[in-house]
């Protein structure tokens, strides 16, 4: 069809105001935003969406935790029958093992990072706004831990029916969770997968706001502050009866599950104020 | 604030463009910019852009590498933040505003979507995010560029990659629709598919479309208006036709060919030269007017029209932060086009 026939056309179907919503009848563009339905939070789903899209994201914390739960499985399962060790011992010694808190944290967000840091111009793109990909992503964050902290939980639960996977081995249920009842070990689970995300978030936005040189600069200061507070604080403490770091981890005595949850705690609500406050006011050429 | 100078003379380009700007007054334009500046540290990417954009027309965004084209565009539908001035798209603002732009489709050169994502993910999520998406259109388009929808991302070639990108752009019908080079690594044939595909659905689903592209010749067909962006300024904001006035070929004898420029006072205004023996051509970036084309006649010089790409070199070749005309050789063409 030729542009004449397109501008014969338009005559035709023209007059509309902006963009021809009146043509269909829809909601014309007016001055401002009055009179328009607020887009906003149907978007912020619809990037939850834009998240959830690739089912295989969703299903990789869960999965990496099975097979990582697994893994710590076998290894205690080859110390057992290797050594003449009791079961008990191999099993308290498992329950100091980590990876399947650090697997099932740092997987999920290496996938969150890349699909915020590859996904944020083409969501925009589709009309959506910072606000719309910020929150997505961190209501994302929180589905995906849900998951991976309830797939965790269950393979706690079912340690605890089989007494130790018929080996009396203790490879999922571990120190870090707890041991405590099942909501609270799959509480301090959605709380640490989810906090890595959040603050990997933070690092995300940093990068799209500032590029690698900014991204590793805030890495390093923060590993920097880190060592310098600790220093500061271990220091002021070191004068005290106890000294050094057991005086300093007193300090959280009063406060339930001690002072270490809690300064995590507060690292994860500042990120994720820092990480929106950097990432509002990114541009994306 | 920069005031840029143009070609023509005039202080503040943006504002003059403005003034031509082809928009009836009971039609409220899609586009309102106002004094908008971009600063990316030392680099100026936008200065002092004045510009309104009629409804329901397609646009063509040209200039050189670097013009500032895909900042402008960005700013527009509020993916870059302005250093100062205002930018109002349907009617209301941009920036971070739901309501507008839930209303836009912005298509990207290259754009980038996360590794693990597929062809019909990226469709499916573009489906629920515009209610007059067209299945329809978006199905014959896949099949039109053979683009398997099971394909991931990361495995297109830029050609592919940039029909994903045509196909939200034209299904979704947004209302003010942004295609940024939609031409990378597409092939002849691809190109004539976007064309035409364009062209019907715009027929029978007006909307405002703005393309920007180095390729002028080869979508001035496409265009009702043309924007020049050149470092930085809008230079030109005219409809296709007038914009191609803006400059005109002259050809015959050297001595008569500088005679007529020297009495026209267009010296200056020579963005490109090409001499054989004792003949020459130039092309002069400046509108013929009746006097000129007279004393061409007398003289018996050739005067021609030229098309809308040696416009855009011209002038591009003749701003004042550009490049100086060159004597010899397509040196305008080679610019913009590089």
């Amino acid at each position: 069809m030729s542009q004449a026939a397109a501008e014969d056309n338009r005559t035709v179907t023209g007059g509309a105001g902006a963009g021809g919503s009146r043509r269909t009848g829809e909601a014309p563009g007016v001055a401002g935003t009055g009179g328009l339905p607020d887009a906003g939070r149907g978007r912020t789903m619809l990037a939850l969406r834009y998240y959830l899209t690739v089912p295989s994201r969703l299903y990789t914390g869960p999965g990496i935790v099975v097979v990582v739960a697994a893994l710590s499985l076998a290894v205690g399962a080859v110390i057992l029958g290797s050594s003449q060790a009791e079961a008990a011992d191999v099993s308290n010694g498992l329950t100091y093992n980590q990876t399947v808190v650090w697997w099932g944290s740092i997987a999920p967000l290496a996938i969150l990072c890349s699909a915020v840091g590859q996904g944020t111009t083409a969501m925009l793109g589709l009309g959506m706004t910072r606000r719309n990909v910020w929150w997505g992503a961190i209501l994302y964050a929180l589905v995906g831990s849900a998951l991976t902290a309830t797939a965790l939980v269950v393979l706690i639960a079912l340690e605890r029916l089989t007494h130790g996977w018929f080996m009396g081995l203790s490879a999922i249920d571990i120190i870090y969770f707890g041991r405590g009842s099942l909501l609270s070990a799959w509480l301090i689970a959605l709380g640490t997968f989810f906090g890595a995300q959040v603050i990997a978030l933070l690092f995300t936005a940093i990068y799209l706001r500032a590029g690698a040189m900014g991204l590793t600069l805030s890495i390093v200061g923060t590993a920097v502050l880190l060592v310098v507070v600790m220093g500061i604080l271990i220091s002021a403490f070191s004068r005290s009866e106890q000294g050094g770091v057991s005086a300093l981890l007193t300090l959280g005595e009063g406060l339930p599950g001690g002072l270490l949850p809690w300064a995590l705690g507060l690292a994860v609500l500042l990120s994720l104020a820092g990480g929106w406050l950097i990432y509002r006011r990114a541009s994306f050429r | 604030m920069t005031a840029a100078t143009t070609p023509w003379g005039g202080a503040s380009p943006g504002r003059e463009a403005v003034a031509e700007a082809p928009a009836s007054p009971e039609e409220a334009p899609a586009v309102v910019v106002r004094g908008l500046n971009r600063r990316f540290g030392r680099v100026e990417a936008l200065r002092d852009i004045h510009l309104e954009l009629a409804p329901n027309r397609i646009h063509g965004l040209v200039g050189r590498n670097g013009a500032g084209k895909t900042t402008l565009l960005s700013t527009l539908v509020g993916q870059v933040i302005p250093s100062s001035g205002s930018v109002e798209v349907l009617g209301g603002r941009s920036l971070e505003n739901p309501a507008v732009l839930s209303r836009t489709v912005y298509v990207r050169d290259h754009q980038c979507y996360p590794d693990d994502m597929r062809v019909h993910h990226v469709l499916g999520i573009a489906r629920r995010a515009y209610p007059r998406w067209d299945e329809g259109l978006a199905r014959r388009l896949t099949e039109d560029f053979r683009l398997s929808p099971r394909a991931r991302t990361k495995k297109l070639s830029t050609g592919q990659r940039t029909s994903l990108g045509i196909i939200v752009g034209l299904a979704s019908r947004a209302e003010l629709t942004i295609f940024d080079e939609p031409y990378s690594g597409l092939d002849p044939v691809a190109r004539g598919v976007f064309y035409d595909r364009l062209l019907e659905d715009f027929a029978e689903h007006p909307r405002t479309v703005i393309i920007s592209t180095h390729l002028v010749d080869e979508i001035a067909d496409l265009l009702n208006d043309v924007i020049l962006l050149d470092d930085g300024a809008v230079t030109l904001h005219e409809s296709q036709e007038r914009a191609r006035d803006r400059a005109y070929r002259l050809a015959g004898p050297v001595h008569d060919v500088e005679r007529l420029l020297e009495r026209t006072g267009s010296t200056g205004r020579v963005s490109r030269r090409q001499s054989v023996g004792s003949m020459t051509m130039v092309v002069v970036a400046a509108p013929l007017d009746a006097e000129a084309e007279a004393a061409a006649r007398e003289l018996g010089l050739e005067v021609e029209p030229v098309s809308l790409q040696e416009v855009v070199a011209a002038m591009g070749t003749l701003s004042p932060l550009g490049s100086s005309p060159r004597d010899t050789g397509d040196a305008a063409q080679e610019g913009a086009q590089r």
